[in-house]
């Protein structure tokens, strides 16, 4: 079976500044891959080489068996990648409602079923109350689900999420967590870049272990919570 | 004279019209300079290209309204193959360069215009349906120049409900809040930005032919005005709707009751309210980050 991404020798660069070095790896079709590492590791970096948003990067990237390192980032998102930055990138001057529709698109393959407003809507109750509402407007909780919500609206195969729990209260986190365990029973496929550790772990399927720039470790959930010498080398913990 | 309220409603009009002219002028001058962060100084040039270009249908038409229609299309097309041949290339130059390259076709433009039409002005009329005069508080004021303010707020009105109230509207505030994140969900905002690009081009040339029965046509037309509108862009605030709605308002205001209070100090005037919004509000009245549209 063909991987849902294959990612081959992937290089990117800030400036002279040479952030991802070499890596390459394969998201499995309709699992959660963890991709885990320091800050200033590069996850970001990596999320970012695969859409295409770096001025300077080389390397192969398949969408199953298409291609995609040669696109604009708006034809790589419509290529089917749904991309949840680090900092949400909720527009301030589009309403809730307006950040879902513009962004709205109906599935490429018509077997799954797509996403719409009212699904998205019966996901996060609270979207719907606060639909009229600015962007600008919205708590770091609300500004997380809707990103992730505007991203499912793209009805891609893939999700790419940088870090959705990060500087949110405890009891917000957990409702987060529901939510990515949701979509994860959906068996939609998920690269997830969370320092979380114990939030990732429950999610992942699989994990990918970055430090400095190069993929250091990569196996199953369960051979990485034995794996204690790439825990302690590359994460700290 | 200055307490005369017929005289005082007949400046507000004049004021009004070239407040009207002036943002039809901006919109494209301040999209350019907020959104694609370009300096276009030949922005004016397009201006006086429609008005060129209409001279030219009305006198082969015979209809003002053919005109009217075409010239915008017609400025639009220069303004896309302006945008592909040197916006595009000169987007990461530095701002000297752009400033250099831009005002180099200004002189471009007022050479082909001689080469083309000749260096002397040319009148155009009226259409006929607005040729007539009205009464305004026992004065008479000429039908056409209600007409180009009722066209200013026509305008303002259908940008401002394109930008609030259609998908290109919502792509490109999306793109102007954040440009890496509107890409990166599937949103074509470079195709965006050059549409709104062609658009303000279209009114550059709308503004040109609107003008043509109110001021002259000839060499140099597009100069004096667009010092002007480039004021009105620092007034409002480069990038922003409401902002070139509000600087042209105010210019075309100051501009002409200066002109007929005070004409040796009108232009004084003006700059000091430049200077006065730079110092006090650098980002211009309403800044693109804080009011979009
Ligand atoms: N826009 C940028 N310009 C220049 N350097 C950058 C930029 N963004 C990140 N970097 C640098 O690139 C390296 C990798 O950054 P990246 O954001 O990918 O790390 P990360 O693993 O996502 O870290 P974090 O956990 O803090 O989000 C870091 O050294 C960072 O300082
Ligand atoms: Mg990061």
């Amino acid at each position: 079976m063909t991987a849902a991404l294959t990612v081959e020798d992937l290089n990117g660069w800030y400036d002279d500044a040479h952030v991802v070095q070499g890596v390459s790896f394969e998201l499995a079709e309709g699992k959660v891959t963890a991709l885990l590492g320091r800050n200033g590791a590069g996850k970001s970096t990596i999320l970012k080489a695969v859409m295409g948003l770096l001025r300077r990067r080389s390397g192969k990237v398949a969408l199953g068996s298409r291609r995609i390192d040669r696109l604009p980032p708006h034809r790589v998102a419509l290529s089917g990648l749904g991309y949840i930055p680090e900092t949400r990138g909720i527009f301030p001057s589009l309403t809730v409602a307006e950040n879902l529709t513009v962004a709205a698109r109906p599935a490429a393959d018509g077997a799954r079923e797509s996403w719409t407003l009212a699904r998205v809507f019966d996901l996060f109750p609270r979207l719907a109350e606060r639909r009229q509402v600015g962007g600008g407007q919205l708590s770091g909780g609300e500004q997380q689900m809707l990103a992730i919500a505007r991203a499912l609206l793209g009805n891609g195969r893939l999700l790419l999420i940088d870090e959705p729990t990060e500087g949110l209260a405890p009891a917000v986190v957990a409702d987060i967590e529901t939510v990515l365990q949701d979509l994860k029973r959906s068996g939609i496929t998920v690269l997830l870049v969370e320092q979380n550790y114990p939030v990732a772990l429950r999610l992942a399927d699989n994990v990918l272990v970055l430090g400095k720039g190069r993929l250091r470790w990569a196996g199953d959930e369960p051979a990485f919570r034995s794996a204690e010498d790439v825990r302690q080398t590359w994460l700290g913990v | 004279m200055l307490l005369d309220p017929t005289f005082l409603a007949i400046q507000l009009l004049n004021g009004l019209q070239l407040a009207s002219l002036l943002f039809l002028l901006s919109v494209g001058l301040s999209v350019v300079f907020g959104l694609m962060n370009f300096i276009n100084l030949a922005h004016g040039t397009l201006y006086m290209l429609g008005a060129y270009i209409g001279l030219s249908l009305v006198r082969a038409t015979d209809s003002f309204w053919l005109a009217f229609a075409l010239a915008p299309l017609a400025v639009a097309a220069v303004g896309a193959v302006f945008h592909v041949v040197l916006l595009r290339r000169m987007q990461a130059a530095s701002p000297m360069r752009q400033v250099l390259a831009t005002f180099g076709l200004i002189f471009v433009g007022l050479d082909s215009v001689r080469y083309i039409w000749g260096d002397y002005s040319h009148a155009l009329a009226a259409p006929e349906l607005l040729a007539g005069s009205v009464q305004v508080l026992g004065q008479t004021y000429p039908t056409y120049r209600l007409f180009v303010i009722g066209l200013g707020i026509i305008v303002l009105l259908v940008l401002y409900f394109g930008l609030e109230r259609t998908r290109l509207g919502a792509i490109v505030r999306a793109g102007v809040d954040d440009r890496e994140t509107a890409t990166a969900i599937g949103l074509n905002v470079e195709r965006a930005f050059f549409l709104v690009f062609c658009f303000g081009c279209a009114l550059a040339g709308l503004a040109g032919v609107v003008a043509g029965p109110v001021l002259s046509i000839f060499p140099g037309m597009d100069i004096s005005i667009l010092i002007l509108a480039l004021i009105v862009v620092v007034v409002g605030g480069p990038g922003s709707l409401k902002g070139a709605a509000l600087g042209a308002l105010l210019v075309g205001m100051v501009e002409t009751f200066g002109q007929v209070i005070a004409p040796e100090y009108a232009s004084v005037v003006l700059y000091a309210l430049m200077a006065l919004v730079l110092v006090l509000r650098p980002g211009g009245l309403i800044p693109v980050s804080k009011a979009h549209g």
